[in-house]
């Protein structure tokens, strides 16, 4: 998942004269934090405020609306949180990925009550439950499954994450009409309530694949009939543990208990509302009256500064990482030379990049892929901060304290935090080594066309892991992949990539990915600068609602209850 | 007077297509193309989708097309190529780009959003009636203020009154919206509470956007009628009525006003639109379900067909409401006519 949706990049851009003024209304309230999470007056500040304190359900908030309400269609943030409540797939995302030691513990059972992995790696067998239900009463059967998989493997059907079922084996080639033979396809309906699927290779995180929205079902007949206004509120059947009661553009969405869901019993909130708020401040000041029990969305670091102590503010660890990426396709271009590149991320003081310019909101990126992934362990200390060694291999390179060095250019997509530390970045190369760098930004769209046909020299960027694997950093780097954007490729890189993809044994495989990991760093097109933290407001009073490293919270995990009380004068 | 409404229609339907026609030009001109995202997605599947694979125009300069894996996109170069024109066999027009846009026009839709899977005329349909609500109350706050200051600022010329209110007026003129919302929803939301700081639920939620919205022009509408009534009050058949003898007040709301509204009125159409399609801060500020953001949200987006829907409703709304201006001049102005 890409960290910045287009309609976010929109809202910065409208945004921007906007903020200041904002930040300012902000700030104006919040000289003094709360002490304490009793709602008490503070001397000439306004009343504390509790959260959901004026919302007649509970009530979050999404930052943009939803493109569609597809899963097999859709890819970002806002339409996944509507999809993981509506949806159910054959495995589901847990409540937490927190103090997790397995990746097989990510998941918990949806739609299939168990599966089965054969002896090779390849085959997973799973069982569907019997009490698997569409909300108007039908039963969940594995031929829902086949029938929506293969609707998004179908050529030419515009799914923006098809090639997250790859895995299966032949998908690929069905997908890009190569075969045309569904049946070559590694997807079986044993009976109605068994679903075998074969993998081209072993793919360990492939339960948490199934868990991912493009995985879904849908239904299929209903999407016959009425094409792609199945979505509509009032078309719509779905099988999670929410039906979809109203949706009003640009305003909200009303979710309401499938009362046909196998586990209804166990879902403690009966209705959910769902705000669009596509402004962040707007987001903050709903929380503040009151309107909301959960922020739903990262807020930018100039506002959520002022609410560090409040003791609704909470910061989840992320499973991304910001960096920037180099352009290595133009052989004029020094950054050509692997001796730049590595000089370059040795100049940048990362400790005082996440320190002194974003606050310590997010914490010190050495390596590629972020901390804390079942099994996978880094090699070596990572990047380090070695001004001495940076000069050393610039000097190597041709360029002794930066002479003749030509001018870079750098660009972001235009966003105060980017701006922040494309700033401090072009500093600490001028500092550290007598580089210049000339920032360009773009407008978000524009960016996207330049980064994409490779019309850059340097670029920040932002990725996000779409499962907790060390692949979903590193398979992106590999020649070829769409996402690789640099012209880098290294045959050693692949190999490694391709023995982990074929290594049965788990800690193996792991050891191969941190070797293909210590490769990018050290030769490859990336800087990485901080690993992303997701800071948020969520109401005290909600019960349930635990750190989860991808942002999923399903609202079936949740409960509120205790109505807070109305705040103190 | 029918006649020139009919005529005025008629001449509208080809402005429309003109506008229609310069604006899907402009809008291929933009670098990049609403399939384009930062991961690797299936863009060449939602290019086929929108026919953004075709030709824009049957005629074009070359070399317009862009290969992407697989399939090809028509991409502007970003600049003007002026070299010799390409023309497409007839046979082939009916698969250009705007082609397919005006029949999808002629049969009464505003095609699909390119972004979303909800067509144009869903999303702007349910965005309108919040963007009209928001302009016409913003007008009435606009005109309820602006005239009566405008009136009495202009009956005490050069005195401290109208200083005063001159004073104001140049102040609400000079603050801009985006100062003006967060600070009422910094005093009137979050400090006092009495009005929701986001969203549209109730009309109550419309107060403080409108009083935003409508400051700006109640200031304008001031200076407007103060001016008008400088000018009026010094004509020769005020000047007459007073000889008659009739009373101040007589003389004002019967003679004078009718002569010194005229401009306000000449600016309420155009003030109107400006406040239809301007509201864009001020339903961001305050996120508002409007027309507004999808304009702004839309061509960020390269959304083609949502930025030509909106650029047609705008359009048709000037058109309509310019009209209506040209209709109220020859019931306020006698000396107007459109009769031939």
């Amino acid at each position: 998942m890409v960290m910045s949706s287009g309609n976010t990049m929109a809202r910065r851009v409208l945004m921007g004269a906007l903020a200041g003024a904002m930040t300012l209304s902000i700030w104006g309230c919040d000289k003094e934090p709360a002490p304490s999470g009793k709602g008490q007056a503070k001397g000439g500040q306004a009343a504390e405020f509790v959260a959901g304190s004026k919302a007649d359900m509970f009530t979050f908030a999404v930052a943009a609306d939803p493109q569609t309400l597809d899963p097999g269609r859709m890819s970002g943030a806002p339409e996944g949180r509507v999809a993981f409540n509506l949806f159910e797939g054959l495995m589901m995302p847990g409540p937490t990925t927190e103090g997790l030691k397995e990746a097989s513990e990510l998941v918990v059972p949806g739609v299939a009550e168990s599966y089965e992995l054969s002896e090779d790696g390849r085959t997973y067998t799973f069982k569907l439950r019997e009490d698997a239900k569409w909300s108007n009463g039908e039963p969940v059967t594995a031929e829902d499954f086949e029938r929506s998989w293969r609707r998004v493997l179908t050529p030419d059907f515009p799914s923006d994450y098809q090639s997250f079922m790859w895995v299966i084996d032949n998908a690929e080639a069905y997908s890009k009409g190569e075969i045309t033979d569904w049946s070559q396809v590694g997807v079986k309906v044993v009976d109605a309530r068994t679903l075998e699927v074969t993998l081209a290779q072993p793919t360990p995180y492939f339960p948490e694949l199934v868990a991912f929205y493009t995985f879904f079902p849908v239904p299929m007949d209903l999407i016959e009939e009425k094409g792609n206004a199945w979505t509509r509120a009032e078309n719509i059947v779905s099988n999670g543990a929410y039906t979809l009661e109203s949706y009003r553009e640009q305003q909200d969405m009303l979710l309401k208990k499938n009362e046909h869901y196998w586990d209804k019993d166990n879902v403690a909130l009966d209705q959910a509302r769902i705000r669009i708020i596509q402004d962040t401040n707007a987001a903050v000041n709903a929380y503040r009256t009151g309107e909301l029990h959960w922020s739903g969305t990262s807020l930018p670091v100039a506002q959520i500064t002022g609410l560090l102590t409040h003791p609704d503010y909470l910061q989840e660890p992320m499973l991304g990482v910001y960096y920037y990426r180099i352009n290595v396709s133009d052989e004029e271009s020094p950054l050509v030379d692997n001796r730049v590149r590595q000089a370059l991320a040795m100049a940048v003081d990362r400790q005082s990049l996440v320190e002194d310019t974003m606050n310590n909101l997010y914490t010190v990126a050495n390596h590629f892929v972020p901390q804390g992934l079942p099994g996978y362990t880094e090699q070596g200390p990572g990047l380090s901060y070695n001004v001495q060694r940076a000069k050393e291999l610039l000097a190597e390179a041709g360029y002794p304290d930066g002479e003749g060095f030509p001018r870079v250019q750098l660009l972001y997509n235009v966003d105060e935090n980017h701006k922040l530390i494309a700033e401090a970045v072009q500093a600490m190369w001028k500092r550290n080594l007598g580089v210049d760098i000339q920032l360009v930004n773009k407008e978000w769209r524009t960016y996207l066309q330049d980064v994409s046909s490779m019309s850059y020299e340097i670029a920040r960027a932002g990725w996000i892991g779409d499962y907790n694997d060390p692949m979903t950093f590193l398979d992106m780097w590999e020649t070829g992949n769409g996402n690789n954007n640099t012209g880098w490729s290294d045959a050693e890189y692949d190999e490694l990539l391709n023995k982990a993809r074929a290594e049965r044994d788990p800690a193996q495989r792991m050891a191969f990915l941190a070797q293909a990991e210590a490769i990018v760093l050290e030769r490859g097109p990336v800087i990485p600068v901080y690993y992303y933290t997701n800071n948020i407001l969520v109401s005290r009073f909600l019960e349930g609602f635990e750190p989860h490293n991808r942002d999923i919270h399903l609202i079936k995990y949740l409960s509120l209850p205790q109505e807070p009380a109305a705040p103190a004068e | 007077m029918t006649r020139f409404i009919i005529r005025r229609l008629l001449s509208s339907v080809v402005v429309i297509l003109t506008i229609v026609t310069l604006s899907l030009w402009i809008t291929r001109q933009a670098p990049s193309n609403p399939c384009l995202q930062e991961r690797e997605a299936n863009a060449c599947a939602c290019i086929k989708e929108h026919a953004l694979d075709r030709p824009v125009f049957p005629v074009h300069s070359p070399p317009p097309l862009t290969p992407l894996e697989g399939c090809q996109y028509w991409e502007s170069s970003g600049a003007l190529v002026l070299g010799p024109l390409e023309v497409l066999p007839v046979s082939e027009w009916n698969e250009t780009q705007y082609f397919i846009y005006v029949a999808t026009l002629l049969q009464g839709s505003l095609g699909g959003s390119m972004v979303t899977d909800r067509t144009v005329m869903e999303t702007l349909g349910a965005a309108l009636p919040y963007t009209v609500q928001l302009g016409i109350q913003a007008l009435l706050i606009a005109l309820l203020i602006g005239v009566p200051a405008g009136l009495f600022a202009g009956l005490r010329q050069n005195t401290m009154p109208d200083y005063s209110v001159m004073t104001v007026a140049m102040i609400g003129v000079s603050i801009p919206n985006f100062v003006l919302g967060p600070l009422l929803i910094m005093l009137f939301s979050l400090k006092l509470g009495w009005f929701t700081a986001v969203g549209w639920e109730s009309w109550a939620d419309s107060v403080l956007p409108s009083i935003t919205l409508g400051l700006f022009y109640a200031a304008y509408i001031a200076r407007l009628t103060r001016g008008g009534m400088l000018e009026v009050i010094r004509k020769d058949y005020i000047r007459t009525a007073r000889a008659k003898g009739l009373s101040e007040q007589l003389v004002v709301f019967r003679h004078a006003l009718k002569g010194a509204l005229l401009p306000v009125v000449s600016y309420l159409g155009p003030a109107f639109a400006a406040l239809l399609t301007g509201s864009v801060v001020v339903e961001e500020i305050f996120n508002l379900p409007g027309v507004g953001t999808h304009f702004v949200r839309s061509a960020l987006n390269r959304d083609y067909n949502l930025v030509l829907g909106t650029i047609i409703l705008y359009s048709s709304l000037l058109v309509v409401l310019n009209l209506v201006v040209d209709i109220l001049y020859t019931v306020l102005d006698p000396r107007v006519s459109y009769d031939d």
